[in-house]
């Protein structure tokens, strides 16, 4: 939490400065860029939970005149302590979590400030959950492992508010082939690891526009 | 070159110190027990008295055991749970949440029933599905909700690892070996120790003296117009004429279901927890008729909780026996097949409950005999 703090200002200031300084510049193609997503600079400025980690936090895209790739990609963590009414031990919670995308995509239609973009998506993702029961005779972890992958098509569309910075926005249909496993490790009987449950599936999945991407050029 | 050949090695060192596998100190607290063991025998008396000289199968240092693993939380998946955590003593070994929680906090689907006086006892749990106490004490240990401890080699492990039970299980059984028989053989042990029958009750019936005037009327309302009796006869109140035979047998089987300790009580005219109703459709809501020893202490009632005090049962016979598919025959009108309705006075419940806050033993609940010895 607190590197988000420190991060986001950053990137803030150096959209705001680029802004400034690309003022006496003239238009010009910029082949890279970062953006990212205004859902997330705000749950940071307000200090709430984002409740959907759908899309990714950050995006790096290298363009040509037609043709760009990009990857995204949301890392995460957070580390709890819990008490439960009634039991004098508590639980600490662990949870890691990575995901990202790929995003193959083509100009479909460019004018000085839309460009609408259409390609394909590789997506995946990947999280480790750990609850942690220290009793004092033993260490008992339990562990939802999770991990999906897929791919589909993709819809980008984005706004050139300045030569070095648009908005943008996206909305793909991916197909996902998903897997949940739920794990009990014991520190001092380790011959007694076991999987409780090993889940697979998969499905398609609609992803509407969820946040707006905050890009800068350069 | 000697430097940065000692810093890498150094560094190979420490990278290597690092990355081995985690080890975990145990420190965990002893059971504080007596030098001496304690007595374990029962103290039979009151309605309990023909009892006496009777051999129930305990020890002393087998029911020592049995105390020790009843309140040890090791015995759990996650080391949280002991069966003493559903089953309080000053609650006269029962919960007084309406549903108890298990490993990972996860709710139970039914009230933790008490648990006294099972000595004799062949039709265990609320839907009977045991039928002794050594088959009872391990399913709750196993079940996955409860404490979770599907892998008996495991338990047996848990309990080879704890150092305080190398001389209990030695006092116990002439030897230190540890296994899943001897647990559920030290824990019925112990289970089979728990009576309590120094009531109120029991004393009018060992001296003749009669109860408080209220109480002696609720007394005559329960073997009266009450019917209480039907079902909650014999010494312990939990039998059908104090009849114990093969516990499957229906309650509304042509007329000798008198002899099941089991009924269906019209709690609902259709049953989400269908009770005995797993091993036959014809037991659809009908479950185990507890013992009403200590009932007073054993809030909430019924195998959902459903009844936070006496006063709600009483007033469920009084005018809320819903009319359900295995209604068992004592709540049916013997002309029209419809739930009875009691018609108890206001002044006729309250002796009731009187009556039945004379079935409390006080001294159950204090006896250190049954206490958590790890607690300090």
């Amino acid at each position: 939490m607190m590197m988000k703090k420190i991060i986001y200002p950053v990137i803030l200031f150096m959209l705001i400065s680029s802004v400034v300084k690309a003022q006496s510049q003239e238009a010009s193609f910029y082949h890279w860029s970062f953006g990212i997503s205004a859902g997330d600079i705000l749950h940071s400025l307000f200090n709430t939970e984002n409740g959907n980690k759908s899309y990714a936090a950050f995006v790096l895209e290298y363009a040509g005149p037609q043709y760009a790739i990009q990857v995204g990609f949301r890392p995460g963590y957070n580390t709890s302590n819990t008490s439960h009414e009634g039991f004098t031990d508590s639980d600490v919670t662990d949870k890691m979590s990575f995901s990202g995308h790929i995003n193959l995509t083509r100009s479909v239609y460019s004018d000085p400030r839309w460009d609408l973009r259409a390609g394909l998506k590789y997506d995946g993702g990947w999280s480790r959950e750990d609850i942690i029961n220290d009793s004092g005779f033993d260490r008992v972890t339990t562990r939802r492992l999770e991990w999906n992958a897929g791919g589909g098509a993709v819809v980008d569309i984005r706004y050139r508010i300045h030569p070095r910075i648009s908005l943008g926005t996206e909305s793909s249909l991916i197909y996902s082939y998903n897997q949940s496993e739920l794990q009990q490790h014991f520190t001092n009987f380790p011959d007694f690891d076991t999987t409780k449950d090993k889940i697979t599936g998969h499905k398609i999945n609609v992803l509407e526009p969820m946040t707006i991407y905050l890009r800068f050029h350069f | 070159m000697k430097i940065r050949l000692t810093l890498m090695t150094l560094s190979f060192l420490v990278v290597v110190f690092s990355c081995q596998k985690e080890t975990f100190k145990t420190i965990i607290k002893a059971p504080d027990l007596p030098s001496v063991a304690y007595d374990y025998a029962p103290k039979w008396g009151g309605m309990l008295s023909q009892m006496e000289g009777q051999d129930i199968g305990i020890t002393n240092d087998g029911a020592t055991l049995g105390r020790v693993l009843f309140y040890d939380k090791i015995l759990s998946l996650d080391n949280t749970v002991s069966c003493g955590s559903c089953h309080h003593q000053a609650n006269a070994f029962s919960d007084n949440a309406k549903e108890s929680l298990g490993i990972n906090n996860e709710k139970t689907t039914r009230n933790a029933p008490a648990i006294s006086n099972l000595y004799d006892d062949n039709l265990l749990f609320w839907d009977g599905r045991s039928t002794s106490i050594k088959d009872l004490v391990l399913r709750p240990i196993r079940n996955h909700k409860e404490m979770g401890m599907e892998n008996m080699n495991f338990l047996v492990a848990k309990i080879k690892a704890a150092p305080y039970y190398n001389d209990l299980f030695a006092k116990a059984f002439g030897n230190a070996d540890v296994t899943s028989d001897r647990i559920a053989e030290a824990l019925s042990q112990y289970l089979k120790s728990m009576v309590g029958c120094n009531s109120d009750m029991d004393k009018s019936v060992a001296t003749g003296e009669p109860l408080s005037p209220q109480a002696e009327m609720g007394r005559s309302i329960f073997f009266g117009k009450g019917t209480c009796y039907n079902c909650h006869s014999g010494p312990d109140f939990n039998s059908r004429g104090g009849f114990k035979i093969d516990p499957f047998f229906p309650p509304n089987g042509g007329g000798f279901g008198w002899a099941q300790n089991i009924a269906d009580i019209g709690l609902d005219e259709q049953y989400s927890d269908v009770g005995m109703g797993v091993f036959d459709p014809a037991l659809v809501g009908v479950f185990k008729i507890p013992s009403l020893r200590n009932v007073a202490m054993t809030a909430p009632y019924m195998h959902d909780g459903r009844f936070a005090t006496l006063e709600d049962v009483v007033n469920h016979y009084n005018t809320g026996i819903k009319k359900s598919p295995n209604l068992d025959n004592v709540f049916k009108s013997w002309d029209t097949g419809e739930a009875v309705k009691l018609g108890l006075t206001d002044e006729e419940r309250s002796a009731l409950i009187a009556f039945l806050h004379t079935l409390t033993d006080e001294g159950y609940m204090t006896d250190q005999r049954f206490s958590d010895p790890f607690t300090d």
